[in-house]
């Protein structure tokens, strides 16, 4: 659980964001969690499991 | 959206996901998103035998969520034993995969839940990355020659030697080993 990738919403798809973080953009579902553009989000397993602030987004990124 | 309600179908799965969950949880202390009260808190009623609170989605946001997402793709309303495996022996690999691409400088060797053999009654397991002790707090009759699963220096739980087999050999399949250069012992 500690293992999920905090990163930035770019694109919004009908069931899925595409999301940036350190240059890589990654897909992720929207089942569980509909995210804004531009919200940081963790992704884990291929899914949106978190909307997290950018405090919080940048700590993690910190730690990695 | 989700809400919280019971999502474990006992608790006795409620136990066995907590010896999974709690050796990483110093990650989620550390971030800020559980006080360190709440996981000793937590970690005693284990031990004591104590009913768990229902909310563990609130610490343990992600875990969760995603055995929620497993057990509805199984047709499942809740959360029982079997999804608990499918996603710690199976499907926390690879969302450690998922991550490893993006962040390649994080040792992940001890995130992996690893089947081993219990080498000597004081703790030692022998498992695909080498012989290391691991804390029996939450298995303290493992035995020598046991075959048990490790997560994160923790003995986890006690298993049958065809799901150690299933184990290794989905691990060499699937070049877990190779990735995280690790050691075949």
């Amino acid at each position: 659980m500690c293992l999920a990738i905090p990163a930035k919403v770019v694109k919004i798809e009908k069931e899925e964001v595409l999301a940036e973080v350190k240059g890589q953009k990654i897909k992720a579902s929207t089942e569980l969690l509909k995210p804004k553009l531009g919200d940081y989000v963790l992704v884990y397993g291929g899914f949106v499991m978190d909307i997290v602030d950018k405090k919080q987004a940048k700590k993690i990124l910190e730690e990695a | 959206m989700l809400k919280t309600t019971v999502v474990f179908d006992s608790e006795e799965t409620k136990r066995l996901f907590l010896r999974y969950a709690i050796p990483c949880s110093m990650v989620l202390i550390r971030r800020g998103k559980v006080s360190e009260k709440t996981i000793d808190e937590l970690k005693s009623k284990l031990m004591k035998n104590e009913k768990i609170r229902d909310d563990l989605e609130k610490i343990f946001t992600i875990a969760v969520r995603m055995l929620i997402i497993l057990a509805k793709k199984s047709g499942k309303e809740k959360i029982d034993v079997q999804i608990l495996h499918e996603y710690f022996w199976f499907k926390h690999v690879e969302a450690i995969e998922q991550r490893n691409t993006v962040f390649k400088d994080i040792p992940v060797q001890r995130c992996i839940v690893w089947p081993g053999v219990v080498v000597t009654d004081d703790g030692m397991v022998r498992t695909p990355i080498g012989i290391k002790k691991y804390q029996k707090d939450f298995l303290p009759d493992a035995k020598q020659g046991d075959h048990v699963v490790v997560h994160y220096g923790y003995m986890v739980e006690k298993i049958t030697k065809k799901q150690y087999d299933k184990l290794i050999s989905y691990y060499e399949d699937g070049n877990a080993l190779k990735k995280f250069k690790c050691l075949v012992g």
